[in-house]
C-alpha cells in the first residue's frame, strides 16, 4: 500500500483528501504545517508529499528545500497545491526555482489530484527501494 | 517537468428553473453550498426536486437527500403531477436517501461522513438536502453547525458536486451560522395581497457574482416552479429607437393617418387615450385590420374583452377579423384579467409578439398590466422597460389607456408621454342631447404641433372621421386650445366626411 503525506493547515481539506485517498487504497499521514512534516518524515517514509505552500510554522517552500536536502528521500515526488501561481509557487525565497512533480492551483477537481497521484506513485518506485 | 493542473473555479451549473438562471447570471457555481430558506409551503422541496430533475436531464448525477421530512413515497407522490418529474429517473442517474438515522445516531460528524460516501458512491454532481433545520436542531453548538458546513464545503468543492440545502426560515443561532458560512442564500417568499398570495425569490447572497437583486415574483404551475424577473430588472436594456424613415404603419383613415404623417413608424409606441366608449378598442381593432389586408402578421393582446366579444364588434363595424384570424394573420391572445403577476404578462407578450413575428401590435389596455403591478411604485419603471423592449423587437404599438377627463391637460397624470412616441386623445361627449366623439393628436414625435380636432362616429362600415362640427362644446376646446386655428366656416353643418 502506497503512503501519502498530506500537508496543509486547512483542516477540512486534509479530512476530505483523507478519506477520498483511503477509499482509493492509500495510506494516508497528515500534517498542519512543514515542522509537523518533517518531524513525522522518517516514521511515515511516504511514497509522495501532497503539500500546501501557505502555512504557519515552516511553509511549503521550506519543506520542499529541507525534504530535497535529504538524500535519503531523493526522487520521492512532492506535489505542490496552492491558490497562487505557479510561477510564483515555484520560485524559492532566494530567487531560485522549486522542482516538484507536478503543481495543482486549488481549487482543483479531485479526479485532477486522483489521475496526478496515480501517475506518480504507481509510475515510480517507492524512493527507499531506489535510494543510492 | 512539472506537471500542471489549473481549472476555472467559475464553472456554471444552470439550475433549470425556468427564470432562476436569469436571476443568478448563469447559474449556480459548480461545487458551492447553497442554502434555499423558506417557510413551510414556500416550494422549496419542489424547487430542490426540479433542480435534480434538471440536472439529470442535462447529464449530471443527482441524490435527494432527507432529514425527518416526509418518506420518500409521499414525496414522490406529490410531484408526480409535475411535468419535471420522470418516474424512470429515479434509481439510475437521481436517487433519494434518508439520512437521518446516521446523523441521529453519531450527530453531524456521521452525517457528513454518510453524505461523503452518498456523494462518492453515486458519483453526484448535484446534491440535495432537504430539512436541514433538523441537522441544526442536532447541533451542540453554532460552531459545530459552521464546522459541518466547511467540512461538506470543502468536500463538495473537491469533488465538483454542486449542493443546496433546504430549511425553514427563522432566526435561529443554528440558521444564522448557515447562513453566514454557505456561498449563497436564495430565499422565497409568500406574502399576503389583498385575500391573494404573491410568492417571490430573492437571491439575498451569492459569492462571486452579481445576481438580480430584489425579490422575483414566481408561480408554482403543472411545469414546477417558474421564475419572472421583474420586467424592469431584465427587459428593455437596449436604448432601441423607433426607425427613422418613412411611416409605415396606417391606420387605413385618411384623415388620421395624414395628421400622422402616413402613419406610424417601425419600433413606435402610441396611446390610444380615450374616455369610456370612445371606442378605443375599434380603433386598435382597425388598426389591425389595415396590416392585416397588407398581409402584414399582426396580434391583439388584450384582458377585457373576451375572443368571442371581439369578433362579434369586428362584425358589427365591417371588419374582416374573423377571416384574418382563419388565415394565421391576426393572433388574438386574450389575458383574463385575474393574472396578478405583471412580470409573467410580459413574458407571455414578448413570446406572442416573437412566436407570432408580429409586426402590429394593439395591447388593450395598459390598465391590464399596471392592475397586475402589484407595487405601484414600479410603475413608470416597469413601462419603460416594457416599451425598451418592443421597440427592439421591431413591433409598432399602440397601447389603450382609459381616463374619465375629457381634456388632454391631464394625460401627464399617466407619467407614461415621455416614453411613448404618440398619443390619440378619443373623447365621448355629449352636446346637449347628443353625443360626439373628438380625436386629436396631443403628442406627435415626428409631426410637431398638430392642434387639430377630428370628429368621428363608428358605423356599419367602420370609422366616419372628418373635421369638427362647430358646437358649443367645440368653442370651449378652442379657448383652451389658443393655437388651433378656427375651423372653416363651409364646414359648419357639413357632415364628418366618411373614411373608411
Amino acid at each position: 500500500m502506497k503512503t501519502i503525506l498530506i500537508v496543509d493547515d486547512e483542516y477540512a481539506l486534509v479530512e476530505t483528501l483523507t478519506e477520498l485517498l483511503q477509499h482509493e487504497g492509500y495510506r494516508v499521514v497528515t500534517a498542519s504545517n512543514g515542522r509537523d512534516a518533517l518531524n513525522h518524515i522518517e516514521a511515515a517514509r511516504p511514497d509522495l508529499v501532497l503539500t500546501d505552500l501557505m502555512m504557519p510554522i515552516a511553509d511549503g517552500r521550506e519543506l520542499i528545500r529541507t525534504l530535497r536536502e535529504k538524500p535519503a528521500l531523493d526522487g520521492m515526488p512532492i506535489v505542490l497545491m496552492s491558490s497562487s501561481t505557479k510561477r510564483v509557487a515555484l520560485t524559492d525565497d532566494d530567487g531560485k526555482p522549486l522542482t516538484v512533480a507536478a503543481f495543482l492551483r486549488k481549487p482543483f477537481p479531485w479526479k485532477a489530484l486522483r489521475d496526478v497521484l496515480e501517475s506518480l506513485v504507481q509510475a515510480e518506485p517507492p524512493p527507499h527501494e531506489t535510494k543510492k | 517537468m512539472t506537471v500542471e493542473i489549473e481549472t476555472s473555479s467559475d464553472e456554471r451549473v444552470p439550475t433549470g428553473i425556468p427564470g432562476l438562471d436569469t436571476l443568478l447570471h448563469g447559474g449556480l457555481f459548480r461545487g458551492s453550498v447553497y442554502l434555499l430558506q423558506a417557510n413551510p409551503g414556500s416550494g422549496k422541496t419542489i424547487l430542490g426536486n426540479q433542480v435534480c430533475f434538471a440536472h439529470v436531464k442535462s447529464g449530471g448525477r443527482a441524490v435527494f437527500v432527507t432529514l425527518l421530512t416526509e418518506s420518500h413515497s409521499k414525496l414522490l407522490a406529490q410531484l408526480a403531477s409535475l411535468s419535471f418529474f420522470e418516474r424512470e429517473r429515479i434509481g439510475e442517474a437521481l436517487t433519494y436517501v434518508t439520512a437521518y438515522q446516521a446523523l441521529e445516531k453519531d450527530g453531524l460528524k456521521g452525517l457528513l461522513i454518510l453524505l461523503r460516501k452518498i456523494v462518492r458512491d453515486h458519483d453526484a454532481s448535484m446534491l440535495v438536502i432537504d430539512g436541514v433545520v433538523t441537522a441544526g436542531a442536532m447541533a451542540e453548538s453554532t460552531v459545530e453547525m459552521k464546522k459541518f458546513v466547511h467540512e461538506l464545503q470543502s468536500f463538495v468543492e473537491l469533488v465538483g458536486c454542486t449542493t443546496l440545502l433546504l430549511t425553514g426560515a427563522g432566526e435561529a443561532r443554528e440558521q444564522y451560522a448557515l447562513r453566514t458560512m454557505v456561498d449563497g442564500l436564495i430565499e422565497l417568499h409568500r406574502d399576503p395581497h389583498g385575500i391573494d398570495v404573491m410568492r417571490s425569490i430573492e437571491i439575498t447572497k451569492f459569492r462571486g457574482s452579481k445576481a438580480l437583486l430584489g425579490r422575483h415574483p414566481f408561480e408554482i404551475n403543472d411545469t414546477g416552479i417558474v421564475i419572472y424577473p421583474r420586467t424592469e430588472s431584465v427587459r428593455g436594456r437596449n436604448a432601441a429607437r423607433a426607425a427613422e424613415g418613412k411611416p409605415i404603419a396606417s391606420f387605413g383613415i385618411p384623415a388620421l393617418d395624414s395628421m400622422l404623417g402616413g402613419g406610424l413608424r417601425t419600433g413606435s409606441l402610441t396611446l390610444l387615450l380615450g374616455t369610456p366608449g370612445s371606442g378605443k378598442t375599434l380603433l386598435g381593432m382597425r388598426f389591425l385590420e389595415q396590416g392585416a389586408r397588407a398581409n402584414e402578421r399582426v396580434l391583439y393582446f388584450g384582458f377585457f374583452e373576451t375572443p368571442a366579444e371581439l369578433a362579434h364588434r369586428a362584425r358589427r363595424v365591417g371588419f374582416g377579423w374573423a377571416e384574418y384570424e382563419t388565415r394565421g394573420l391576426l393572433r388574438v391572445d386574450w389575458q383574463p384579467p385575474l393574472d396578478q403577476c405583471a412580470d409573467r404578462l410580459v413574458d407571455r407578450l414578448v413570446s406572442a409578439v416573437r412566436d407570432h413575428g408580429a409586426k402590429r401590435l394593439v395591447l388593450d389596455g395598459l390598465l391590464g398590466f399596471v392592475d397586475a403591478l402589484v407595487h405601484s411604485d414600479r410603475t413608470a419603471r416597469f413601462i419603460g422597460a416594457l416599451t425598451n423592449e418592443l421597440r427592439s423587437l421591431g413591433v409598432v404599438a399602440l397601447f389603450t389607456d382609459e381616463t374619465r377627463v375629457a381634456t388632454h391637460l391631464e394625460l401627464t397624470r399617466q407619467g407614461l408621454t415621455s416614453m411613448l412616441d404618440n398619443v390619440v386623445f378619443m373623447r365621448r361627449i355629449t352636446d346637449g342631447p347628443a353625443v360626439r366623439k373628438l380625436l386629436s393628436l396631443p403628442k406627435l414625435r415626428d409631426g410637431g404641433d398638430d392642434v387639430t380636432t377630428l370628429e368621428y362616429e363608428i358605423g356599419p362600415k367602420g370609422f366616419h372621421v372628418g373635421p369638427v362640427s362647430d358646437s358649443k362644446e367645440t368653442s370651449t376646446e378652442r379657448t383652451a386650445q389658443k393655437k388651433r386655428p378656427a375651423p372653416p366656416k363651409k364646414t359648419k353643418k357639413k357632415r364628418p366626411r366618411r373614411d373608411r
